[in-house]
């Protein structure tokens, strides 16, 4: 048995494949994040809850929006809150958008894999980071910022949109779902894709699916307190010293390794039965048509004179839960509040943690170097998944 | 114009200043090749470069991060901070560890307290446009435009929106333009009465309210040429 180390590259974050194979499959694969752990819920203790939805934001730069959503829901729930509709619209806006432009993100980086013709792969760079741009506008307009919306905040949204706005995004909108038609369809036609892509859609891999909502997010469609998380060791007792290396950790849902994402989304809400490898990416576009036709729904329903935020904010004692979908999944945000409505405990879950095993698992499946591309098709998130406090 | 050779090291932040810079990529390539973990096919590695852009704090209680972070100034010309956590630690001075499966690491610190820096651009992140400004004024050799950078990249404490509050708004020297509250990426900053007031549990200490202050920038660009003129 050889052993190959693979400095994984075009993903969000820092991580090694520890690869074991006989040259032909791969026997056993350890997926090892390399970040350092930044430590969010220690920093949070003692926080003002203001501060933590900004440092929840700052868990990760692409998906952002969908910290800040998890943190507002579970600070909601721990004080009795809740957004009034508008404001609720608003910020599944601003989640959608957040959702768009990591999947676009996540597009442009696997292209070098999915076509064959570099000029093909140069012309759909250019067209989605393009669309991308026009995506952050809106979410400027719409959310405060690019990155790290602060308009998000306790009860709604801190600002309304003008009417000006709303037109501003919704003219974007179908400008970027009308481009975006002819790069979904790109991606549907099997004839362009590389070899190494036709090889991945020879593999197929059904693990148990886990999604709260096809848009926002519901804690009463999963069970938090189902959700279980071990460090790399505990999980791989068969790795221990590479597991020392991870400062990322794993969570399972109950007892199962479960797949969270867009594909699990689809399946869950929508009719898709992709299963190959494949299949993960293609959810992935089709999702992004799917969020570009939720968000002008939204744009045509918001009522912007209606209020947008909880009239009353009284910080007390109480325990909350956030479920949110973020791109890469159902994220769990669990707060604790004191007396003085101070942040007494603070975890967070993430998808990629959720998914690493189903990423090892679906390498096992692949010859040797094939196995860094599935990875990727998977697109874990590094920042996010460096965390851990035993839930 | 001789085509610059640049790259994005990432010693493990929140990957928005990352993206910044993928999101500024059309407007890059016009100035030179640009290299990062977002754009290689497997391995990244660090080559000699003219510049290279530091984004993530460094945490001081990670031999690797140190070792990157070193090896980054050895192959650059060149040497960039960028983003509020590379500047000046942002979020993550807040940051005291204990936290499993590494609960040493415990403190992130600006990289200019381990290697010396030519110039620094805080921001969280700092928008694409401040990005191709920066490089357009270096390559065209526009030192004027380059004092403020070079003026945040020798400071030896960090700064926040409290430091605006006392060198500016206290000692009666704003006037009132709202550039502070434009830039703050947590919106902690309001103008009341045409006088900031800082919301103190917003504030990430990014400092970027700072470096954006028209009168604020211009104490720091003065300070940093005093400095030069005493040493010289």
């Amino acid at each position: 048995m050889s052993q190959k180390i693979v400095e994984l590259t075009r993903i969000a974050g820092d991580a090694k494949f520890y690869i074991f194979h006989d040259g032909k499959r791969v026997l056993r694969a350890h997926f090892i994040a390399t970040a350092p752990v930044r430590g969010f819920e220690k920093l949070a203790i003692g926080k003002h809850p203001l501060l933590l939805i900004e440092a929840a934001m700052r868990v990760c730069g692409i998906c952002h929006a969908a910290h800040g959503i998890a943190c507002s829901e579970a600070l909601e729930h721990a004080l009795g809150l809740a957004p009034p509709f508008a404001g609720r619209l608003l910020r599944e806006a601003i989640g959608l958008l957040n959702r768009i432009q990591s999947h676009l993100f996540v597009i442009a980086l696997v292209l070098g894999d999915m076509f064959k013709k570099k000029e093909l792969q140069r012309e759909l760079l250019l067209k989605i980071v393009q669309n991308l741009e026009k995506i952050n506008r809106i979410l400027t307009r719409l959310g405060g910022a690019p990155t790290h919306p602060p308009y998000l905040t306790i009860g709604g949204v801190l600002r309304p949109p003008t009417p000006q706005v709303i037109k501003f995004a919704k003219d974007n909108l179908a400008t970027v779902l009308n481009d975006f038609q002819k790069i979904k369809d790109l991606h549907f036609d099997e004839d362009k894709w590389s070899e190494r892509i036709e090889k991945l859609a020879e593999v197929k891999l059904s693990p148990k699916f886990l999604a709260s909502h096809p848009f926002y997010g519901d804690r009463y469609n999963v069970n938090p307190t189902q959700v279980k998380v071990f460090t790399y060791d505990e999980y791989r007792p068969d790795a221990k010293e590479i597991g020392k290396e991870s400062s990322a950790c794993i969570a399972k849902y109950g007892n199962n390794f479960i797949e969270v994402g867009p594909r699990a989304r689809l399946v869950v809400y929508r009719d898709f039965n992709d299963y190959r490898l494949i299949g993960v990416h293609l959810a992935r576009i089709l999702e992004v048509e799917l969020c570009l036709e939720r968000t002008l729904e939204i744009l045509d329903i918001i009522d912007i004179h209606e209020s947008i935020r909880a009239p009353e904010l009284t910080l007390h004692e109480g325990k909350g839960v956030g479920v949110y979908e973020a791109p890469r999944g159902t994220l769990f945000h669990f707060v604790e509040l004191d007396s003085m409505g101070r942040v007494k405990n603070f975890k967070v879950v993430v998808p990629t943690m959720f998914n690493i095993p189903i990423i090892e698992k679906a390498a096992e499946k692949l010859p040797p170097d094939l196995a860094p591309l599935v990875a990727r098709i998977y697109d874990p998130c590094i920042p996010c998944a460096t965390h851990f406090i035993k839930v | 114009m001789k085509r610059m050779k640049i790259i994005n090291v990432d010693l493990g932040g929140c990957e928005g200043c990352c993206v910044s810079l993928f999101r500024a990529l059309p407007q890059i390539s016009q100035f030179g090749d640009f290299i990062s973990r977002y754009t290689v096919e497997e391995n990244f590695e660090i080559s000699d470069a003219d510049v290279i852009f530091v984004t993530g704090s460094v945490c001081m209680n990670d031999p690797h991060a140190i070792e990157l972070l070193k090896e980054a100034r050895n192959k650059a010309k060149i040497l960039v901070a960028l983003g509020s956590c590379a500047v000046f630690g942002g979020i993550t001075r807040f940051s005291r560890g204990g936290q499993m499966p590494k609960p040493e690491h415990r403190i992130f610190s600006p990289i200019s307290r381990v290697v010396t820096i030519e110039y620094a651009i805080p921001g969280c992140p700092p928008p694409p446009v401040t990005i191709v400004s920066f490089l357009r004024f270096l390559i065209t050799g526009r030192e004027q435009q380059l004092l403020l950078f070079k003026a945040v990249a020798s400071l030896e404490k960090p700064l926040s929106g409290f430091d605006l509050l006392d060198d500016v708004v206290f000692s009666g020297l704003c006037i009132g333009c709202g550039a502070c509250t434009l830039s703050c990426p947590t919106q902690a900053l309001i103008l009341i009465e045409r006088r900031p007031e800082l919301i103190v549990e917003k504030c990430i200490r990014c400092g970027t309210c700072y470096v954006r202050c028209p009168r604020a920038s211009q104490l720091l660009v003065r300070r940093y040429l005093e400095k030069i003129k005493s040493k010289s």
